[in-house]
């Protein structure tokens, strides 16, 4: 079983488009939506939610008010701008904390507890092309990266059990822990980059990653007829680097539109654009 | 007055809006880029160009570039006196994060799990552990006449974005005698988590930039109900606004947001964001309505305080 993540560094690129049409081409495939923070391939592809769980995640002080001096000890050794005083007692921002737990180690009166917090959702559906694992993370909660490896390892388990080819992962943006949990461990990490100043900044940041990690790298370069310079240099960016190019898109209304009407491009029309998609499956299972 | 610009959905144009709304103000305005991971909004000033880490290295950044000012963002680590230490494991089983592990007599240290909180060296019994600086990341700050920009550039591979973030924002400036300093404009990191959370709390006014598709209202729906948590006022920008159905419109309307602005999907502006050049360099017209969309957020945000 191969596992490909497809990713981008910024938002927007068309990782979901792309990630929707690889899943419906992809035979006997397993889907991991990673992107835990504003999911979306669910609404391109309509899974049928077979299983709901529940997601823990990092820890978070809690205070005993009526234990509290009002000393402002925390208040001092907390790192992370967590703890204030207001009205002569300490309070906790619950974003902010990191759970490192040394406000409960620092005070006098014990006034420090720590919960679990209740972070999201993972689910296991059915989808027409094929069994999914997605989540959602609560509004803001931390530990994405964790959550991110919940629907790895789930859709791999998902994928050995039932003798699938493939797990294609459709990855969050960014560079951070999200995304290196996303990667970890995979065959190929598939990027869709688009033809801009900002798109060629963040791609490169996510080349450096993927490749301190040793990870192969592929190249989808969409929206490749908005700057037809600026994707000449990606081009020969990715031959330089040794990253395996793997098609383009053209910049058109047509796909705007596919994702309107949400409709997986490859299998839902056939034209020059589903063409191309078709092709760039065709070098991933290549490689 | 501080607002941010946040969107669920990362690539529906929020950094074209907080650039744009920068260029287009006539007074100084400060620009903060907090999407450390991945920060753009230098890459639409025009800037000198980035030099390469190389010559970064040699310190030779602010000479050359001239408006380009960048400074370690650093957390402290432990590190520990192997002399001191007596492998009694306290630090291990304190940190949180499997920063530190006992080996035989021997502590190991694992920078990169290190969040950098501390509390090895408090519950050390042998003041056997002191802490060093490690840098995760810059604070780059650059101008061009009319903006000041400040922004984080968390190094790749770290994990630790909202520290970085409030580390920007502390350098919110204030004019002199407590008076309210110049515009602020926040540029947050998308999705709904922890670092958009950091970035755009405690603004008085939260722009979200969306996409008249079902992604974008997908996520719209997500960055509000994050926002109404936070008991934000908030207004909206649709870009991409012909395409599609009017579902955004439509949702902003029974949840009674205020639509700032709509853009509509244009190749021109597509042409002109892809060569890193802000909108309002491509359409005079544009400036005129983020000035006009700058003074409705004054309003709202001053009916809002009549209103507490």
């Amino acid at each position: 079983m191969k596992q490909i993540v497809i990713l981008s560094g910024k938002g927007g690129t068309g990782k979901t488009f792309v990630s929707a049409s690889l899943a419906c081409l992809a035979e006997n495939a397993v889907f991991a939506d990673c992107d835990v923070d504003a999911a979306n391939l669910h609404l391109l592809l309509a899974p049928e939610v077979k299983e709901t769980h529940e997601f823990k995640g990092g820890r978070v002080a809690e205070l005993n008010e009526s234990a509290c001096t009002g000393c402002g000890i925390c208040v001092e050794h907390c790192r992370f701008d967590a703890l204030s005083m207001k009205d002569g007692l300490a309070v906790v921002d619950s974003v902010a904390c990191e759970g490192c737990g040394v406000c409960g180690l620092v005070c006098p009166t014990e006034a420090f507890s720590f919960r679990t917090s209740d972070a999201g959702r993972w689910f296991k559906s059915d989808t027409k092309f094929g069994p999914m694992l997605h989540a959602q993370l609560f509004a803001g909660e931390e530990n994405s990266g964790k959550l991110v490896q919940k629907v790895r390892s789930n859709a791999r388990s998902t994928g050995e059990q039932q003798g699938r080819d493939w797990v294609v992962i459709d990855g969050p943006p960014g560079t951070g822990c999200a995304v290196m949990s996303a990667m970890t461990g995979v065959d190929m990490v598939v990027l869709v980059t688009e033809p801009t100043t900002a798109g060629v900044h963040d791609v490169k940041r996510v080349i450096n990653v993927a490749m301190h990690f040793g990870i192969p790298v592929g190249m989808v370069i969409n929206k490749s007829t908005i700057n037809p310079q600026v994707a000449e240099e990606l081009r020969s960016f990715a031959e330089e680097k040794k990253i395996r190019y793997l098609g383009e898109v053209p910049y058109d209304k047509r796909i705007v539109d596919s994702v309107a009407d949400l409709k997986p491009y490859a299998c839902s029309f056939d034209d020059d654009i589903s063409d191309r998609l078709k092709s760039v499956w065709e070098k991933i299972t290549e490689v | 007055m501080t607002i941010s610009v946040a969107s669920g959905k990362g690539g529906t144009g929020k950094t074209t809006v907080a650039v744009g709304l920068a260029l287009a103000l006539e007074q100084q305005v400060q620009l903060l880029d907090c999407d450390v991971e991945e920060p753009n909004s230098h890459l639409f000033l025009q800037l000198e160009p980035e030099l390469s880490a190389e010559q970064d290295s040699k310190g030779q950044s602010e000479a050359k570039a001239g408006v380009r000012s960048s400074e370690d963002f650093s957390i402290l680590v432990p590190r520990i006196d192997q002399d001191k230490c007596t492998a009694c494991g306290l630090c291990s089983a304190f940190c949180e994060y499997g920063a530190l592990a006992r080996l035989k007599d021997k502590l190991l240290v694992f920078d990169n799990l290190c969040h950098g909180c501390g509390g090895c060296k408090i519950v050390c019994p042998e003041g056997a552990i002191t802490e060093a600086p490690r840098p995760i990341g810059k604070l780059v700050s650059a101008a061009v006449p009319g903006v000041d920009l400040l922004y984080g550039d968390l190094n790749s591979g770290e994990v630790l974005a909202p520290p970085l973030i409030r580390a920007v924002k502390r350098h919110i400036g204030a004019a002199p005698g407590g008076t309210e300093g110049p515009p602020v404009i926040i540029d947050s990191p998308p999705g709904t988590t922890c670092p958009m959370v950091t970035a755009v709390k405690d603004s008085d006014f939260s722009i979200l930039v969306t996409e008249n598709t079902p992604f974008g209202l997908h996520d719209l729906e997500l960055a509000v109900e994050v926002l109404n948590d936070l008991e934000m006022p908030m207004g909206v920008v649709i870009n991409r606004s012909d395409i599609g159905r009017s579902d955004v419109e439509e949702f902003c309307r029974k949840k009674n947001l205020p639509v700032l602005m709509r853009i509509p999907y244009s190749r021109e502006i597509a042409e002109f964001y892809a060569r890193g050049e802000s909108i309002v360099a491509a359409d005079p017209g544009i400036r005129r309505r983020f000035q006009e969309m700058y003074s409705r957020i004054e309003e709202l945000v001053a009916e809002r305080r009549g209103a507490q």
